[in-house]
């Protein structure tokens, strides 16, 4: 156990030295959903308002036309999905240049290899909606329950993060090359976000979306963490519940494509 | 932990290290057999035995099977058929006992550009499970060994190929490994750091290690290697120490060079049927025939030659190099295959 937490650490300070090294990537990472906040947020906020109905169902629904809070944790949710999606890329690349060989030559615990990247990821993850949060509260979002919104980030957003990035791993050790990975992952993204109550809330959906939505993980991250902000009832439980039960088939599908690759 | 299993192979003046208990072979490899999906078989049956503190080459052309036999003994690829076995130790079976014998330099340089060679060090260093208390000490001793301490700080984007190399060598070695295994060590560095690479497997040995590397260049393995076994198409095809290898081959060899790249048919059947000559082979300019008496052989070519009117540049004899028992033994030339 504690060899397996030395080797996990050996392996996690690289990628603290990635970090340190490449501030680009993470620096990106902020600026761009921000970005996105910034932009949609008005814009969507602005016909939000003029269209009577939708406000009135806003309302309604969530007791406020402000879309900015509302599109925030659609946002944050992306954000930590975008990361743990791509989470699998280094070690592509260590397939790829024989870099992994190298580890997997060592007497480093197998599991240690997987557990450095999945735990790096959900820390980084959750490092960078933080700083995408506090940026967002000074742009304007509002937290109703300040105490009960960070935790729901943090809870939903390692939710979320486990089971994707625990799939993105394994995909890395089974998948060829990375341009399969980047195509798939690619591919997935933009349906998994437009699929997902991040812009319209659920119940404005088409009915067939609605149905479709409820299968998106990202749903049952958004959900509870923009009732949080905006301080109105919710189901945590039953969305930590529908994450967990992703998070399971995730995790079985990982350990079994990692036992067949990994040794 | 680290440390438990007999003396510490690198003990300064120990000299040629124990091997483990018994005196056992560092590498044993008996009968192994790895076949690919889409039904190559890139390792055919190979078996060898390299001892403590022996260099003990592979010596085969492209695709000959050699960087697959030490993925195996390297437990990244499992093995069809066959064993594997490291002090003792089951490959296949006991895989983490394997590693922790064994160092690995891969025939790819295989490095993290993010990261400056020290990290790289640090990181092997950890993984192997060298004490806390001796990584500094042995990081250092890695680095000077491999000419990099005063680089040791910068990242490796701005190394150069061959640094690059001995970085990844010197990662190998961090933890004393029992085996070192070397895949092309030398490939595209210059003569310069060729050299230092000889220099640090000797140095190696000094300290008790075995070494086992690859190679397809004959200088090579002549220079570096106690024993070699020159493999093609998956198969050990003769194994020995270069001068056994050279002996296999028949002694000596009388070479010619010609003023042409050509001779016809009847001019090189005059030559292979010359009193004791036993194989005639032109290589573009060159003519070699094997012999066991070079001395008297060669003015009798030299008179063939001259009997058909062809004057040759020069006529040499001696004993035969590593290229051409190479030749004798596969029937075709080291560089000739793909
Ligand atoms: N992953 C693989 N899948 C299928 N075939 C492979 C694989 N790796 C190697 N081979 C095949 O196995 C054979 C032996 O390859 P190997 O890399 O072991 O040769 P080698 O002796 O190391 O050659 P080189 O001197 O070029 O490095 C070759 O025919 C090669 O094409
Ligand atoms: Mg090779």
């Amino acid at each position: 156990m504690s060899q397996l937490l030395a080797d996990t650490w050996a392996l996690t300070r690289r990628w603290l030295v990635h970090l340190r090294r490449d501030r680009m990537s993470l620096t990106l990472g902020i600026i761009q959903p921000l970005v996105l906040l910034t932009l949609v947020g008005p814009l969507l906020h602005h016909v939000v308002r003029d269209a009577e109905g939708v406000r009135a169902e806003l309302i309604a629904r969530f007791r406020t036309d402000d879309y900015l809070t509302f599109l925030y944790s659609g946002i944050a949710v992306f954000t930590i999905l975008v990361n743990s999606i791509l989470g699998g890329i280094p070690v592509i690349f260590d397939r790829e240049t024989g870099f992994l060989d190298k580890i997997l030559a060592s007497p480093a615990s197998r599991l240690s290899i997987v557990a450095s990247r999945f735990v790096y990821v959900i820390l980084y993850s959750l490092l960078q909606v933080g700083i995408v949060t506090v940026v967002a509260l000074a742009l304007g979002v509002r937290a109703a329950a300040p105490l009960e919104a960070a935790l729901a980030v943090l809870a939903f957003g390692t939710l979320l993060c486990a089971g994707i990035s625990v799939l993105s791993l394994a995909l890395a050790f089974k998948l060829p090359h990375h341009s399969i990975f980047f195509a798939i992952t690619g591919f997935l993204l933009s349906p998994l976000l437009v699929l997902s109550p991040t812009f319209v809330a659920r119940e404005a959906m088409p009915g067939w979306m609605q149905a479709v939505a409820a299968w998106n993980p990202m749903t049952h991250a958004i959900e509870p963490i923009r009732a949080a902000f905006l301080g109105t009832p919710a189901t945590p439980w039953t969305s930590a519940a529908a994450l967990l039960a992703f998070d399971v088939v995730c995790f079985a599908f990982a350990v079994r494509v990692l036992k067949r690759n990994l040794e | 932990m680290s440390e438990s299993r007999g003396p510490a192979p690198a003990d300064p003046g120990g000299a040629q290290a124990p091997g483990g208990a018994g005196g056992q072979p560092a590498l044993e490899v008996q009968g192994l057999v790895k076949d690919y999906p889409g039904g190559v078989r890139a390792v055919d049956g190979v078996s060898f035995t390299i001892a403590p503190g022996e260099v003990f080459a592979l010596l085969g052309p492209n695709g000959a099977g050699k960087t697959t036999t030490i993925k195996v003994l390297a437990t990244l690829v499992r093995p069809t058929a066959g064993t594997v076995r490291v002090c003792g130790h089951d490959a296949v079976r006991e895989p983490d006992r394997v590693r922790a014998l064994l160092g690995y330099v891969p025939q790819e340089v295989a490095l993290d550009r993010h990261m400056t060679g020290l990290e790289h060090l640090e990181l092997s260093a950890r993984l192997y499970r060298v004490p806390a208390a001796e990584r500094a000490g042995r990081i250092a001793h890695a680095l000077a060994l491999v000419s990099l301490a005063d680089r040791a700080r910068e990242p490796i984007k701005r190394y150069s190929g061959g640094m690059k190399k001995r970085l990844d060598l010197a990662c190998g070695l961090l933890h004393r490994p029992r085996l070192l295994i070397l895949d092309e060590p030398t490939v595209g560095l210059d003569l310069q750091t060729r050299l230092e690479v000889w220099r640090f497997v000797r140095e190696l040995r000094r300290d008790g290690a075995a070494v086992l590397l690859t190679t397809h260049d004959m200088d090579e393995a002549d220079e570096l290697a106690d024993r070699i076994a020159i493999v093609d198409h998956g198969k050990v095809q003769a194994q020995g120490t270069a001068a056994e290898l050279r002996a296999g081959f028949g002694g000596a060899m009388v070479k010619v060079e010609l003023g042409q790249a050509d001779l016809d048919d009847g001019a090189r059947a005059a030559l292979a049927g010359l009193e004791g000559a036993r194989r005639c082979e032109l290589r573009g300019r060159k003519l070699l025939l094997a012999t066991d008496d070079a001395a008297a052989l060669a003015p009798r070519v030299a008179a063939a030659l001259a009997a058909r009117g062809l004057v040759p540049r020069a006529i040499g004899f001696g004993q035969p190099s590593l290229d051409d028992v190479f030749l004798e033994i596969t029937g075709h030339a080291l560089r000739d295959e793909a």
